[in-house]
């Protein structure tokens, strides 16, 4: 089978800094990748230089074999900031690309903004403004915005770094959800238990380098890089003493 | 002010407001529409350049070049033209500061999720940078607006008749320049205090 994305000696340098390394990485289609690493590792600006957000200096990103582009619904992504359009309601933020990217009229628009919307269980406030929602409801009207374009490969770049822990338990089911269903993703995220349940595949970056890939129960199991296991012994440590308390 | 004198005056002053009010209005619509590419592309030495010289340059001296330098370069405007399009000119580098400024208030992360959703630039602009930034905007660009019905009155110096030069007019006619003037700067005051209205119209809503 041929992987939905495809990431070859991908490299990016800003002035003399390397930012990522050589990072080759095969998506399949329906696989969940959890992306794991301290901050500065470069987990933010792989999945920018996937998106086109950010310039590559090497390699190549080829989603089902071609050059992805902005608009041509290969690749959706969440940030952590939910990017929401502040002047436009749950249903207008959703819609807006639809009719003016994809060209529906603006019936069919509101109708798939609204169905998109029902998806994160957000039907009832579609009416409503960013600023009259929480913020683990604008990170779930930023999913149904990028789902609602069907993209093949989803990014989520920290989608509850900004959020408390129980908004953070709705945008993550969310997220189970679509791997659930085949949705093929890469997830960036320090929510370790989450990622290791979500994952097919997990990715340690470390100072712009692959450190390890591996199916979760390797990974945060005893076949972890030294490297890896000291990362996530901070984890360990801190539930620990979460409980010792 | 004799009642006299205002009915001797109603008639070339009220048209002389209207003339005014289109001056500025169409003088507002070219700094816009002017101003926005200026502060889209205001890194750019050309933006740059221009928005030195205009705020740099007092505006009567640009008219004055543009009424006497003009036809030396084989541009012959008619003087209203010529005035409107200099004011119009002028009042862009200013509109094109506040635009950039305002532009500046957009959150980058809002125009980075309409480009990966594929909106175009000029979409991003008039959908999304434009009307976010609108409110923040809007009472610093009727102060320029109101700016600009008062500039009105120094392209009176190039023969176009509007309120000024109407009261200027009315006072060597009537040998009454006090009333005159008093008349055209309550009018003025009039026009402006309806833009401050305008201003104060809606109270701008929550940053989200």
């Amino acid at each position: 089978m041929a992987p939905m994305l495809a990431v070859r000696a991908l490299e990016r340098r800003v002035g003399d800094v390397e930012i990522l390394r050589r990072i080759d990485l095969d998506v399949m289609p329906g696989e969940a990748i959890g992306v794991i690493g301290p901050s500065g590792s470069g987990k933010s600006s792989l999945l920018r230089c996937i998106a086109g957000l950010d310039p590559i200096s090497g390699g190549t990103v080829l989603v089902e074999g071609r050059v992805a582009r902005p608009g041509d619904g290969a690749i959706g992504m969440v940030f952590q900031q939910f990017n929401l359009w502040p002047h436009l309601t749950a249903r207008e933020n959703v819609a807006l690309a639809l009719r003016l990217v994809r060209k529906m009229p603006a019936a069919a628009a509101q109708a798939k903004a609204e169905a998109a919307l029902a998806r994160v269980g957000l039907a009832a406030l579609a009416g409503r403004k960013p600023a009259a929602l929480s913020g683990g409801q604008q990170q779930r009207v930023a999913i149904a915005r990028t789902l609602a374009m069907e993209p093949r490969v989803l990014l989520f770049d920290e989608p509850t770094a900004a959020l408390d822990p129980e908004l953070t338990t709705e945008v993550l089911d969310v997220i189970r959800d679509l791997a659930q269903a085949g949705t093929t993703m890469l997830v960036v995220s320090h929510e370790m238990g989450f990622i290791a349940r979500l994952s097919t595949r997990v990715v340690f970056l470390d100072h712009g380098v692959v450190v390890q890939a591996a199916p979760p129960a390797e990974l945060f199991g005893t076949q972890a890089e030294p490297r890896v296991r000291g990362f996530l012994q901070t984890y360990l440590d801190r539930v620990a003493w979460a409980r010792d308390a | 002010m004799s009642w006299d004198f205002l009915v001797e005056a109603a008639p070339s002053m009220a048209w002389a407001t209207l003339a005014t009010v289109w001056i500025s209005l169409a003088a507002v619509a070219v700094g816009l529409a002017l101003g926005v590419p200026l502060a889209v592309a205001a890194d750019r030495p050309w933006a740059r350049l221009y928005v030195s010289f205009f705020r740099g340059v007092p505006l009567l001296i640009q008219l004055l070049l543009a009424y006497y330098a003009l036809p030396f370069a084989g541009i012959d405007l008619p003087p209203l033209v010529a005035a409107v399009g200099t004011l119009g000119l002028c009042c862009a580098a200013y509109m094109a500061e506040i635009l950039r400024g305002g532009f500046a208030l957009v959150p980058p992360g809002g125009v980075e999720a309409a480009r990966l959703l594929g909106l175009t630039r000029l979409q991003i602009l008039l959908r999304i940078r434009l009307p976010i930034s609108a409110q923040a905007m809007r009472p610093a660009l009727i102060s320029e607006a109101i700016m600009i019905v008062k500039a009105s009155s120094l392209i009176s110096v190039v023969g176009v008749l509007e309120l000024t030069r109407s009261a200027q007019a009315l006072a060597s006619s009537t040998f009454e320049p006090l009333p005159a003037y008093a008349l055209c700067g309550a009018i003025y005051l009039g026009l402006n205090l309806l833009l401050m209205l305008l201003a104060r119209g809606r109270q701008p809503g929550r940053p989200a």
